[in-house]
């Protein structure tokens, strides 16, 4: 990306104030602050057209993928933009959604979109740690033999661990140090995963038999989980036309090769400057409290901003973490950025609450029993904190 | 810090002037309140003391003092809970102006390397005419404070338009707090009157008795000193009772009415050859003051019932001979019972009933005169009575007054009447040495 801003072209401009669409790579000044900022002497007012170029800058790029993977992908166009987030914010996946529904067709796309390399591991019961993050292996080089590591299928950028729960815990765990740290240890010796690193996981929520559900542990690790829906009907007719035609639909890579990881890594930081005022750190903190039952072991103390919801006492045997908080932060200023905002507000950690905070939950029997879902539970916690929007 | 940015600076500022006036408003907010509860509870308990009985004004007392010291309670801490912190005032302004939390953020200020944060400044700055203090908080002065006007308002109609209410103690009061040497006159003066009613009992006759008064008083001089007392008894009308009453109530203790019955006894000793009373134990006072007081009032009316009797055992020290018959003394007891009869005196109710007792009972017992028993409660039955306005009462100064000047004299105000009754009676010379003997701590 280069210093200097850029002011987009004319033709890319629109009159509404939409964001112009621009190579990649390059800076935008809004049309508004062009002339100022081409006038030498009024440069070092510059500062907040630098600011707005940025955050313009960030939602072009981010509707520039999601509308490439569009292409590929018919409809979903909520779980596109809820994997984005994700992406940008630093965090995993979790993809639950029955078989045929596009799960590895998006994450390969969105690869493709991204132009980063990429890495699919079919999870099965026998799939050991080591066929994942790799293994040394006993090379011999000019007639001298030596113990090389050898990288597993982790080592990429995009990594889409398809039915993660068709493997044993053990092979499970192998990706936990590798989700929460960026990093994998083979024979004592830790080997850095090459940022950006982005698993997106699936899970088949039939055909439980034989399969190894996620530990908590493991799920607190994945930002989000989203839900693939089934298509509409309008949406599965053009799915099974396109799929079915000599024209397949490619996604075009929005990033330069040599330069997609930096450019993300870039977007990414921007992420985390956005500003959050004490009062939505609060009511994020209140929403992550209310999800843990008063009744729990380890509830804590103190009171509570929003009242203890009977569901959630009745259902739920453990809340969220504090991840749970972050997920929920991280998140919101990604909206906040695509919504040309540098602060959040309420509304933003609202959009980002069921995805960020749904698979934290530990249901308990009863749960299970009544077929409690626990996107509605988390729906019921938004109701009541509304009142908190003051 | 944002303070520490050019830009910042005036948003902090302009913060603080929000801030400061907003507290400001608050504050004065809660003292009108406060002043306004004061000043509302005074007019309340002035209403309430002019209006009321008063359990009432004590009740009233106390739930004011309570409701004071809640008000000064609760204002405070509603002062406190109020005030406005600098992050209060932000958020507070981000509401009011929509500015969705832009103020707050950019006042905590989390990432102060933010390459974000010039946006923040530049879309407060400029929707810097919706969330300024001018804007927001363009009262200085707190409409609050109308309600002190207002009140104080309240206070003085109160103060002008709530009348006190008449209350039945009112005509009490002169003879209830008479100093003491108004009830020794008085005692003695029911004494008179008393003996006077003895005397007159022989004829029976109201008119015999005003003429016999007048007729003394024209004599003048020492001679005049029962005729002042009955003349002083007349005008006084209720007086007579009051004095009895006060004998009993004031100064009536024991050693009071010992002292008086000791004085009796000598000033009929001394004072025999000047006065008719000192004879038949009594002059003609008495019976002047009943028939003044048939010519003022109806007969049995009751307001003077107790002028005659109050000290009819002072009788005692007369000789034999001088005692009337008695049913003599029946007949004059009778008479002054109150049933409107022909002496037209005035007795009637509990005190009337004394009178028509002890005569009997002295005839029953022989010739000699016995101590009519007096219970000291009698007279209080017939205070009601006494309790009318007393609009037959003239000043001190017309006590010797004779009937025809006291008919022409014009009737006085109202509020003239208490007066009447606080004034110090007239004391014949020989009498008063009687009177500082009764009085005098010894």
């Amino acid at each position: 990306m280069s210093d200097q801003p850029t002011t987009p072209p004319d033709d890319a401009a629109d009159t509404d104030g939409a964001t112009p669409t621009i190579a990649p790579g390059t800076r935008v000044v809004p049309r508004t602050t062009r002339s100022a900022a081409a006038r030498p002497e009024t440069r070092a007012a510059a500062p907040p057209s630098s600011a707005e170029a940025l955050v313009g800058d960030f939602a072009d790029t981010f509707n520039r993928i999601r509308n490439e993977i569009a292409k590929v992908i018919v409809g979903q166009g909520e779980v596109i933009e809820e994997i984005l987030i994700a992406l940008f914010a630093g965090g995993h996946v979790l993809i639950e959604g029955v078989p045929g529904t596009g799960k590895t067709l998006l994450v390969r796309t969105l690869a493709q979109a991204i132009n980063l390399s990429f890495n699919r591991i079919q999870f099965t019961v026998d799939l050991m740690p080591a066929d994942i993050t790799g293994t040394r292996m006993l090379l011999e080089q000019e007639g001298q033999r030596e113990l090389v590591f050898a990288k597993g299928p982790i080592f990429a950028h995009v990594l889409l661990a398809d039915e993660i729960n068709r493997a044993t815990p053990k092979t499970q765990s192998a990706l936990l140090e590798a989700m929460a740290e960026r990093q994998v240890t083979v024979a004592g010796a830790t080997h850095k995963l090459p940022p950006p690193f982005f698993v997106l996981a699936t899970l088949n929520p039939i055909e439980m038999e034989g399969t190894y559900p996620l530990p908590e542990a493991q799920l607190d690790r994945f930002l989000f989980k989203v839900v693939l829906p089934y298509p509409s009907a309008a949406e599965m007719q053009r799915i099974i036309g396109s799929t079915t035609s000599n024209a397949a639909a490619q996604a075009t890579a929005v990033f330069p090769p040599r330069k997609a990881a930096a450019r993300l890594e870039e977007l990414k930081a921007l992420v985390r400057e956005v500003l959050v005022a004490p009062h939505i750190e609060e009511y994020a903190a209140t929403l992550v409290r209310a999800t843990i039952p008063r009744g729990s072991k380890f509830a804590p103390g103190g009171p509570l901003a929003l009242a203890a919801d009977e569901h959630i006492g009745r259902y739920v045997a453990f809340g969220s973490s504090p991840r749970g908080g972050q997920a929920l932060l991280l998140g919101a200023k990604v909206r906040a950025l695509l919504a040309g905002r540098a602060h959040l507000t309420y509304e933003d950690v609202d959009r980002v609450a069921v995805s960020a905070l749904n698979h934290r939950l530990v249901l308990n029997f009863a749960a299970r029993a009544d077929d409690i879902d626990p996107r509605a539970l988390i729906q019921r916690l938004l109701d009541a904190a509304k009142r908190l929007h003051r | 810090m944002m303070a520490g940015s050019g830009e910042g600076v005036d948003v902090h500022a302009e913060l603080h002037v929000l801030r400061r006036r907003l507290n400001g408003l608050r504050a004065q907010q809660s003292v009108a309140l406060a002043l306004t509860g004061i000043t509302l509870c005074a007019a309340l308990l002035m209403a309430v003391a002019l209006r009321a009985a008063p359990i009432w004004f004590a009740i009233a007392s106390w739930g004011g003092v309570l409701l004071l010291l809640g008000l000064l309670a609760y204002l405070p801490w509603r002062a406190y809970r109020a005030w406005l912190s600098l992050d209060d005032t932000a958020h507070l302004a981000d509401r009011q102006s929509g500015l969705d939390g832009r103020l707050s953020t950019l006042l905590a200020d989390p990432v102060p390397t933010s390459r974000l944060r010039p946006i923040l400044i530049e879309q407060v700055r400029l929707a810097r005419p919706r969330w300024q203090a001018e804007t927001l908080a363009p009262r200085r002065v707190a409409p609050a404070l109308l309600l002190i006007p207002a009140s104080l308002t309240v206070f003085s109609i109160a103060a002008f338009l709530v009348r006190p209410a008449a209350r039945a103690t009112h005509a009490l009061q002169p003879w209830q707090s008479r100093p003491p040497t108004l009830g020794g006159g008085a005692d003695r003066e029911s004494r008179i009157a008393l003996a006077s009613a003895d005397t007159d009992g022989g004829d029976g006759s109201s008119e015999k008795a005003l003429t016999t008064a007048t007729a003394q008083h024209g004599k003048g001089g020492a001679q005049g000193d029962g005729d002042r007392d009955g003349g002083r008894l007349d005008q006084q009308g209720d007086a007579a009772g009051d004095a009895a009453g006060a004998a009993h109530d004031a100064s009536g203790s024991d050693r009071l009415r010992e002292a008086i019955r000791q004085a009796m006894g000598a000033d009929s000793e001394g004072a025999a050859p000047h006065d008719a009373r000192g004879k038949r134990q009594g002059g003609t006072g008495g019976d002047s003051a009943a028939a003044q007081n048939q010519q003022d009032q109806p007969p049995g009316s009751g307001s003077n019932p107790d002028a005659p009797g109050t000290h009819t055992a002072d009788a005692k020290p007369n000789t034999a001979a001088s005692q009337p018959h008695p049913d003599e003394l029946a007949k004059v007891a009778d008479a002054r019972s109150g049933d409107g009869g022909t002496k037209g005196a005035g007795l009637g109710g509990a005190a009337g009933n004394l009178f028509t007792e002890a005569p009997r009972a002295a005839a029953a017992g022989g010739a000699e005169a016995k101590p009519m028993p007096i219970k000291l409660g009698a007279f209080a039955a017939a205070a009601p009575q006494r309790a009318e306005p007393q609009r037959r009462n003239g000043p001190v100064s017309q006590v010797a007054m004779t009937s025809a000047g006291r008919a022409a004299a014009p009737d006085l105000a109202l509020a003239q009447a208490p007066d009447a009754a606080l004034q110090k009676l007239d004391l014949a010379p020989e009498h008063e040495s009687i009177v500082r003997r009764i009085f005098t701590r010894e």
